[in-house]
């Protein structure tokens, strides 16, 4: 009896159309791929902070007509400093999800070839960084951008009378902003470690020296403000004081700082650029 | 015409893995053949654009490799020699994935990776993960994400290595049932002899980064002119010197064979003739083929000699 089906190989018939937001396929797949349960908690951990600025904005604009509330909500101050002190709580959170979603990102791919299967199709350089940059930075703006935003938008839907948002539109500029800044400093700082070392989790513990090291350094002499320089969390402070107008923390110039925070970024570039080749020859 | 190479140079540093290397690669199943370190897979990711060129140029599908590499990579199917997978995925998610970063849509590509993974026999391990696999479904792994968008042009850099015996033969036969069901022509980098006598029409035979032949299976295997393998029972000497008589060339075969070579316009019935007439039993009478194995030691040993 013949076999109602032979294994043959079949060619397709359909066509190959070159996308050019290849960058889009990788975000989406490694997007999909870290949804796991380190970042589900680290994402639930990290509405805690939200939904208490949520309940101070509700109780600053709610409760300021029971009188004996009235002294503590006159202390509920929502201003551009809200949210400023919103973005800076939630670095703990932006270091974890940079951990989770960034530290294996490039090792893994490395440490499993996986490179030479990018670039043996009509992937660039710039879609394959470009769809790992956003895998961290959508990580990255679940934790800042979007809570900052929707607690923006919470706080004009409950002022009444339009002088919130008339007085603070530019607000979600300064959250885009300061987002955009911390995520890529720091997301290019960790995929570069993940790039250089092709381990997770020696990316993960530079990265954690690189935050803390020199911000203790920092701390121990107060003396010397160009050290805050060097500290990751002293230049992401005083960008986030100078975005949102804030007295600046620190005594060094805030954009000299941003100058210092692009340089970084282009240092991550420059070693991504060396590090992620399709092939690695031993000399 | 799937490659023309000309003078195409790689190297890496003072190493100079592929040396001028001159050749056009027609359409079909070639054999990449040559030693460890000959230049074959250094050759391949050229072709893809992987590592930069050092002198030459090249053109694959009529495609510049200097000016069009992703124009290349899109018609090519690239199997890498070391193991590559894509970590957490599954083995459906990776092939698809590597559809789709090929150009495939979403759908048509989960489509095909289900038929790429039968094909391959990895329909029971589609939705294990990848990391998972042993040595021979990795193999099959990367032929599927090597096939998924049906290349005009398949690369595979030794498909077989690392497989048991039984893995093996289901890779040959997974690779002639592509070459003969498919239409892309596909080149196989290999050192192993047999995979190429197995599934080639065509060989290039490649050492320290330059071509020593390039020919067709049949070409490479063609007989000597009159030349054959006889074996006798009785007096050799004898029997060898009524051949020399008689105008063949005599010279010691192996296991106690003789290999003679018939002079111009000679036949079989002068072998027949001096049995008859020195008295030997004639016990073995075939036509001597050299071997790819034979033609391959003779040109690297050579090759070598010439370098000394």
């Amino acid at each position: 009896m013949k076999p109602i089906y032979e294994e043959v190989y079949r060619p397709w018939h359909g066509r190959l159309v070159p996308d050019p937001r290849t960058w889009l396929i990788i975000a989406r797949t490694g997007i999909r791929l870290q949804w796991k349960r380190a970042m589900i908690y680290t994402l639930l951990f990290s509405t805690i902070p939200f939904l208490v600025r949520a309940g101070q904005i509700y109780a600053a604009t709610r409760l300021a007509d029971f009188p004996e509330l009235a002294q503590m909500v006159q202390e509920l101050k929502i201003d551009a400093a809200f949210f400023s002190g919103f973005l800076q709580g939630q670095a703990f959170f932006v270091f974890l999800v940079l951990i989770i979603a960034g530290a294996g990102q490039i090792a893994n791919d490395r440490k499993f070839r996986a490179l030479s299967i990018y670039f043996s199709r009509p992937v660039l350089f710039r879609d394959y960084i470009s769809g790992k940059f956003l895998i961290v930075g959508w990580y990255g703006s679940l934790i800042t951008l979007v809570p900052g935003l929707l607690l923006f938008l919470f706080m004009v839907l409950l002022s009444t009378d339009g002088t919130f948002f008339s007085d603070h539109w530019w607000v979600p500029l300064a959250l885009l902003g300061q987002s955009a800044i911390i995520l890529l400093s720091l997301g290019g700082v960790i995929l570069a470690l993940s790039a250089l070392t092709g381990r997770a989790r020696s990316a993960a513990i530079l990265f954690f020296g690189l935050l803390t090291i020199p911000e203790m350094i920092r701390g121990i002499l107060p003396g010397l403000p160009s050290l805050g320089f060097v500290s990751l969390q002293a230049l992401l402070k005083q960008s986030n004081a100078l975005l949102f107008g804030q007295e600046l923390p620190f005594a060094f110039s805030a954009w000299a700082g941003l100058v210092v925070l692009a340089v970084i970024t282009g240092l991550s570039l420059l070693a991504l650029w060396q590090r992620v080749r399709p092939t690695e020859v031993v000399r | 015409m799937s490659v023309t190479l000309n003078d195409f140079t790689i190297s890496y540093g003072d190493l100079t893995a592929v040396d001028c290397f001159s050749a056009v690669l027609t359409s079909g199943t070639i054999g990449l053949l040559g030693p460890n370190g000959a230049g074959k897979s250094s050759l391949i990711k050229g072709l893809l654009g992987l590592v930069p060129l050092s002198g030459g140029s090249a053109t694959v599908l009529d495609m510049d490799v200097a000016t069009d590499p992703k124009g290349i990579r899109q018609n090519i199917g690239y199997m890498p020699e070391d193991d590559c997978l894509i970590p957490g995925l599954t083995g459906i998610g990776m092939v698809q994935y590597a559809g789709e970063l090929s150009g495939m849509g979403q759908i048509d590509a989960m489509q095909r990776a289900h038929e790429v993974l039968f094909l391959t026999g990895l329909e029971e391990a589609r939705y294990r993960n990848v990391e998972t696999y042993s040595a021979g479904m990795k193999q099959r792994i990367k032929l599927a994400q090597a096939l998924v968008h049906d290349p005009r042009l398949l690369l595979l850099d030794e498909p077989t290595s690392g497989m048991d015996p039984q893995g093996r033969q289901e890779m040959l036969d997974l690779i002639q049932n592509i070459s003969s069901h498919g239409t892309m022509s596909i080149i196989l980098a290999t050192h192993i002899l047999v995979d190429v006598e197995r599934t080639c029409e065509q060989v290039l035979i490649m050492n320290r980064g330059r071509v020593l032949r390039q020919d067709g299976i049949e070409e490479l295997h063609g007989t000597y002119g009159g030349a054959y393998q006889v074996r006798v029972e009785g007096d050799r000497e004898r029997f060898q010197a009524d051949l020399d008589s008689r105008g063949c060339k005599v010279s010691p075969g192996s296991r106690q064979s003789l290999e003679v070579t018939l002079p111009q316009g000679g036949d079989t019935d002068l072998i027949l003739e001096s049995s008859r007439a020195t008295g030997v039993q004639l016990r073995k009478l075939v036509s001597s083929v050299q071997s790819l194995e034979d033609v391959f030691m003779k040109l690297i040993v050579e090759d070598d000699e010439a370098d000394l």
